[in-house]
């Protein structure tokens, strides 16, 4: 055991929290040799509030914040194959928006081109994450976790291009997902760092990345689904484009769930985390699933993952991720009364309209880049855009 | 005396050499090791390791391994094949180069002598 008490520990990460240093790698590192300096600062004769006094009476403003940002951004500068696949994604992404507005051929088969890149850049960048961090624990894990992610996304194309087999294959990779999810959080459970981990790792490390990545993809199915509504013509593409950003969103949202469940080691979080899990991934299925327990599974997950955010975001405010997880909610409990009947159709015009869609676009950028509540709110965007009835109009 | 002006340039070498002669260390024994060997002349801010420190990891020149000591997280760096070449590199680059800073700073022999002449 150290010498400092629980209670100077506590105020040490407290501190860490207040300085807004939330990579995990780093922050670990950090806490260590703070600990470090005071310990030493101890053993030459100063009590605890003076080595603290001295130790962060040293420290400028947002200290911690800048160094987190210059980590990452000297990790993140140095170009590879990766990251020249993902600009290319990218582009085909803009093309295909851009080809699907004017009205061009060859969309469909842009955005096929652009998905085909974006995979070939996760395994790209998952094999190059395991070959840099060779001291690193835990490739079996990232592999069948990237698997899992991957043959989801496929089974997911199999459907759109109406292939044999799609039937089977999504609820093969559903199941998958539901089974390596919760397995991964209980490893980490059992792991006091996930430093060394690297599916952990690399995911901290990427996650300013994922979001960057999904906000071009939530900008790219606005347009391409104002338009629709506006010109009132049957959306496919962005609905396309929806759906990859809902399913990249939940498994994103599950996956910074991981660092905070494995530090607090408590089972009914996991459980909880299950269920949202369970009840994000089931409507995937479909006709499988029959249309009231889909929907009723759809408004759950929004409860159910916006009571998480609350719980767990520390990020923002307690106003903020009550402000909009109770939008959310508020919207998916109207949309489910109505998909089950209880309330009648025209209830939808008060859910659907631009003011209400400007609020959504608002509440996103009201939460912070990189928190819990900024994934909560991208999903749920998403799926109010991918629900948004083409033929009602913006007014 | 005020190194920090100095110092900016020569971190990365500094740590890459404390590295190669140390199996392994964790950043707060390089900060210590550095203030030990500089008669605390050198002290190295959370500022200017861990940046360099990650972004050494990123270029594949040193390796990471976690511990759990004291029940927290340790993360020990050590060097890959690859960061052992770049280290040699890099510290007799720098030898040159205080080699060259020397003989500049040196004084002036003809300098001194013109001194003489107005009898200093």
């Amino acid at each position: 055991m150290g010498i400092l008490s629980q209670k100077q520990l506590q105020e040490i990460e407290a501190f860490l929290d207040r300085q807004g240093l939330k990579f995990p790698p780093l922050r670990a590192e950090i806490f260590d040799h703070m600990i470090g300096d005071i310990e030493y600062q101890l053993e030459n004769g100063n009590t605890f509030e003076q080595a603290w006094n001295n130790i962060s009476g040293e420290l400028p403003q947002d200290h911690f914040k800048q160094i987190q940002n210059e980590t990452m951004e000297a990790i993140n500068k140095r170009f590879n194959v990766t990251r020249g696949l993902t600009y290319i994604s990218v582009g085909l992404l803009i093309l295909t928006s851009a080809f699907k507005l004017l009205h061009l051929p060859g969309a469909a088969m842009l955005l096929v081109a652009s998905l085909f890149s974006i995979a070939v850049s996760f395994i790209v960048g998952t094999v190059s994450g395991i070959r840099i961090n060779k001291g690193k624990k835990g490739s079996t894990l990232l592999l069948a976790t990237v698997i899992a992610v991957l043959y989801f996304f496929v089974s997911w194309t199999f459907k759109l291009l109406y292939l044999p087999g799609a039937s089977i294959m999504q609820i093969s990779s559903v199941l998958f997902l539901l089974v390596l999810f919760p397995l991964a959080g209980l490893s980490f459970r059992s792991l006091k760092s996930s430093d060394d981990n690297l599916l952990t790792y690399l995911h901290s490390k990427h996650t300013p990345g994922i979001e960057r990545f999904l906000l071009i993809f939530v900008v790219l199915e606005t347009l391409l689904k104002v338009a629709a509504i506006y010109f009132g013509y049957h959306p496919n593409i962005s609905g396309i484009l929806l759906i990859m950003v809902i399913c990249a969103g939940v498994m994103q949202y599950f996956a910074q769930n991981w660092h905070p469940s494995q530090q607090n080691n408590k089972i009914w979080f996991q459980i909880l985390l299950f269920v949202a899990l369970a009840a994000a991934m089931l409507p995937s299925l479909g006709s499988m699933i029959p249309y009231p327990v889909r929907v009723l599974l759809i408004a759950s997950f929004y409860i159910l993952a916006g009571v998480i955010v609350n719980i767990k975001d520390r990020d923002n405010s307690l106003l903020i991720n009550s402000l909009v997880t109770g939008l959310v909610m508020l919207i998916s409990g109207i949309w489910v009364m109505v998909k089950l009947n209880v309330a009648p159709e025209s209830v939808l015009q008060l859910i659907f309209n631009l003011p209400i869609l400007v609020i959504f676009g608002a509440s996103l950028f009201a939460t912070k880049s990189g928190s819990l509540s900024r994934t909560f709110m991208i999903i749920s965007y998403s799926f109010y855009l991918f629900e948004y009835p083409y033929e009602m109009g913006l007014f | 005396m005020n190194s920090k002006e100095y110092i900016k340039g020569t971190i990365k070498t500094i740590v890459l050499k404390l590295l190669s002669e140390n199996k392994r260390m964790y950043g707060y024994e390089i900060t210590q090791r550095v203030a030990e060997l500089s008669s605390d002349e050198i002290k190295l801010t959370y500022g200017a390791l861990y940046p360099i420190l990650y972004k050494l990891e990123d270029e594949g020149l040193l390796v990471t391994e976690s511990e759990i000591v004291e029940n927290r997280a340790r993360k020990y760096y050590s060097l890959t094949e690859k960061g052992n070449e770049v280290a040699k590199e890099k510290v007799s680059e720098l030898q040159q180069f205080t080699e060259i800073l020397k003989k500049i700073l040196q004084p002036d022999p003809n300098g001194k002598l013109s001194l003489e002449i107005w009898g200093f």
